[in-house]
């Protein structure tokens, strides 16, 4: 694993580097802090509904660490999650089946991160321009597609359970990110591909020389970044019951500045999915914390642009403080 | 030791640690006015980071700095700038869209009435320092058009704009030409004369005796000797760089040869390559030299398939490489250990071990999975037999010095099983004692039968690792000798281009 290492340096120099346990910190912290506020806060079901909350955007979180681990990046998740649950919802109201439905999200997600990955690869189009233009082109075409909600018809029960069902007492949507989770942590850190996602972000050439196919490895994570949205997607179509057009505005700011947060860096070679975790743990309870303590909710996102400033500070100030130890 | 009297900066017990090493362990150096001093030493001797002290870019944990006998507090590269001090370092710190003059008198522009730039001023005084230099280029030529040697000039330059009393150079000859070391070593001279103390860091023993007066040296980050060099001699030197008596050079043990490994044919690129052929056999060394802008790098990377090219074939063992699959090069048995090692070879942020196994990651997996008991022991294996210095293989490479990061490159190499394998400058910048060892490796490889192209500018390494010489200038092979056949001045000819030397193999 890719553990921080300290150094001698200022105060702030040290704090960056031990990136996880201070996570870790202010995420105890945090949820302390609401506590007092509010006896609401540690209950069973509102860590339930934290978790569950979270759960789209820790699945969505596990592509995007992987992909910027690559040092590329995905904006479009965001107009993808719109879109995936307005097709899911679309395709399983016309042909009954859960399963088609589903297939046919998945489907987009992964076609979706294919034509990103070959924008990129291929075109060359630097991998923010390429996917915030995707996220405009997929925008628009869900409106395209759909232009209100899809309202679920059939209401079949294996629908409604992705969603908001339960495994005795786990919602299957955290049962989902566990799985996912815990399958991808051992896929970065114990096999070969996991491997060449570090290499490829930490010095693309170094990896060329190396005989990885950094090409195909790009789109190969562009796909699985879009695919775990799609996965994110179709649990929110689940949870609101109906295709919206208008769902995920936002969604790929925070769950990308929830991964920088956790110590994966903009510009590749470094990330660990702990990270990410705790990362998006904490934005997910702080927004769950403005709620039950009755705050304005316009509050949430202004918190969030904070957050994100403040999250590729850090980032930079980790990168200047190992550069300055560094020896030629 | 004493400081000396007229001492212009004189640092005293400075100390520096970083994690994992001490890269200076209470180091003493003082550079007189007017004197020429040189800095030898190992690679992770220490002697970068005691520049990177001086010029402000580390700060130094324990010690003094003086300068013309106060203490002074170095903090920042503007107080090292503000006191005198110029560091001009290997990778030049130029804008190369600006002009001469625009880079010399960056960040102290002369001014008209306090506020505009006057551009006349500026570039008559630019041609005032071009001409104490003796530089024969107008001051506003935009800087990406000169030459390296041109470039360094008008660091120097820079430097004398400053009004410096201390310039630091930094391997200021490993990208110069043999006439652009003489005009260099000319403009020191003159920089002497007007009393600025020249601080010269080098691998380069016969600089040292040619040029400086007095030699430091460093080993493991401490301060071993400093004397007079009319007091001194090259292997007195050697001996205190590397801490034992050793021979520089050794001659090749073994010339066995095998079939034709790599074949080359008429290689040529858009850019630079002309149709380039030759063939290395099992068990030989092919060194190609090459100035500057010779193409050597121009046809490792096409070679390897990294860069596209227009017309020819490489083959290995008689299959044909499809260009630009470097994957492809990597499982047909090519290794290649690039010469940006820090750029281009390792991934920085991950450890020896990793950049060990990183082109081998098949070899030490099952279904996907990487074994890490057989990555530890075989990475083990190539830090013992390379003693590559780290506090353990889990250490990051960058916090490596220079040479064994090479060293770790060329275990990466080794891990696999090559059939040939292309150097570039496997040891620009490293010091005596590993350039030794690497020599041996190389030689080593070759008796078990690896076919090896070495490229390099340095002569003694190619004439002292070489069954078969190839010399490139401007894209062609312009000379082809033997090793019995070889002799310095003809080679040089075929690399300026004046005479082309063909060989017939016997």
């Amino acid at each position: 694993m890719f553990s921080s290492e300290s150094s001698k340096g200022g105060l702030l120099t040290k704090l960056v580097l031990f990136n996880e346990i201070i996570l870790v910190a202010v995420l105890v912290v945090i949820s302390a802090a609401i506590s007092i506020g509010t006896s609401q806060f540690y209950s069973t079901s509102n860590i339930l509904n934290i978790l569950r909350d979270s759960s789209m955007a820790i699945i969505a979180g596990i592509g995007m660490t992987m992909l910027l681990i690559t040092g590329e990046v995905d904006l479009s998740i965001g107009s993808l999650v719109a879109f995936v649950g307005v097709v899911t919802m679309d395709i399983i109201n016309k042909t009954n089946s859960v399963f088609l439905g589903v297939l046919a999200g998945l489907g987009l997600g992964a076609v979706t991160g294919l034509v990103n990955g070959l924008v990129r690869t291929k075109f060359k189009v630097n991998s923010l321009i390429g996917t915030i233009a995707m996220m405009m082109i997929l925008r628009g075409s869900v409106y395209l597609y759909k232009l209100e909600a899809v309202q679920n018809y059939h209401q079949l029960e294996t629908f409604y359970s992705v969603g908001n069902g339960y495994l005795g007492f786990m919602p299957i949507p955290v049962i989902i990110m566990v799985v996912l989770y815990v399958v991808f942590l051992v896929i970065l850190y114990r096999t070969v591909p996991g491997r060449r996602l570090y290499a490829t972000g930490g010095n693309e050439i170094a990896a060329k020389i190396s005989g990885i196919k950094v090409d195909n490895l790009k789109i190969l994570t562009f796909v699985a970044n879009s695919v775990f949205a799609a996965i994110s997607g179709i649990i929110l179509v689940s949870r609101m019951n109906s295709g919206q057009p208008n769902a995920g505005v936002g969604f790929e700011l925070m769950v990308i500045s929830g991964v920088i947060l956790g110590g994966t860096s903009l510009g590749g070679g470094e990330g660990t999915l702990v990270g990410t975790l705790v990362g998006l743990l904490i934005l997910r309870v702080i927004n769950n914390g403005i709620i039950i303590l009755r705050w304005n909710q316009d509050l949430q996102i202004v918190i969030s642009g904070l957050i994100i400033i403040l999250a590729v500070y850090i980032d930079n100030k980790r990168k200047v403080a190992r550069s300055k130890i560094i020896t030629t | 030791m004493a400081p000396a009297k007229d001492a212009v900066l004189d640092v005293r017990k400075i100390s520096k640690a970083f994690p994992g090493v001490k890269a200076l362990d209470a180091v003493d150096l003082s550079l007189r006015g007017g004197e020429v001093h040189a800095l030898i030493g190992e690679n992770g001797a220490g002697k970068s980071t005691l520049i990177k002290i001086l010029a402000g870019v580390y700060f130094k944990d324990e010690g003094d700095i003086l300068f013309n006998g106060s203490p002074v507090e170095i903090s920042t590269p503007s107080d090292s700038l503000k006191l005198g001090i110029k560091v001009v370092f290997q990778e030049l710190s130029l804008i190369p869209h600006m002009t001469v003059g625009e880079n010399v008198f960056l960040e102290s522009f002369p001014l008209k009435n306090n506020r505009t730039i006057d551009w006349d001023v500026l570039y008559e005084k630019t041609q005032d320092l071009l001409d104490t230099i003796g530089l024969d280029i107008t001051p506003k030529t935009k800087v990406y058009k000169l030459t390296v040697s041109q470039q360094q000039m008008v660091e120097i330059a820079r430097a004398l704009s400053h009004e410096a009393k201390v310039i630091i150079m930094d391997e200021p000859t490993s990208a110069l030409t043999p006439n652009e070391v003489d005009h260099l070593f000319n403009v020191i001279r003159k920089l002497k004369e007007r009393g600025i103390g020249i601080l010269y860091v080098t691998h380069k023993l016969e600089e040292v005796m040619a040029l400086c007066d007095r030699v430091t040296v460093f080993r493991d980050g401490k301060l071993i000797s400093s004397r007079e060099v009319s007091e001194t001699s090259t292997d007195n030197l050697v001996t205190d760089m590397v801490g034992r008596s050793i021979q520089t050079l050794f001659p090749r043990s073994h010339a066995g040869k095998g079939d034709v490994v790599l074949d080359v044919r008429s290689l040529s690129t858009e850019k630079k390559l002309r149709e380039v052929s030759f063939q290395v056999r099992g068990g030989e060394v092919v060194g190609i030299f090459g100035l500057m802008g010779a193409g050597r790098t121009e046809l490792a990377k096409a070679m390897f398939g990294l860069d596209a090219v227009q017309s020819g074939s490489i083959s290995i063992e008689g299959q044909e490489l499809r260009q630009g699959s470097t994957s492809q090069s990597t499982r047909m048995g090519l290794g290649y250990l690039t010469e940006d090692r820090k750029g281009e070879g390792l991934v920085l942020q991950m450890s020896v071990a990793q950049n060990i196994t990183l082109p081998s990651l098949e070899d030490i997996s099952s279904a996907g999975f990487i074994k890490r008991k057989e990555e530890t022991t075989r990475s083990q294996e190539f830090v013992d037999a390379f003693s590559i210095k780290t506090p353990s293989l889990r250490q990051k490479v960058m916090y490596l010095s220079g040479g064994n990061q090479q060293k770790v490159l060329l275990a990466r190499w080794l891990m696999k099983k090559l059939k040939v394998i292309i150097l570039d400058e496997p040891t620009r910048g490293i010091d005596v004692g590993a350039k030794a060892e690497i020599h041996r490796l190389i030689d080593e490889l070759a008796s078990k039968g690896l076919a090896i192209v070495v490229m390099t500018s340095e002569m003694p390494e190619l004439l002292g690792v070489s069954d078969h010489i190839i010399v490139m200038c401007d894209g062609r092979i312009t000379g082809e000798f033997s090793r019995e056949s070889a002799e310095m001045e003809k080679i040089l000819e075929a690399a300026i281009g004046q005479k082309e030397y063909r060989y017939a193999e016997q």
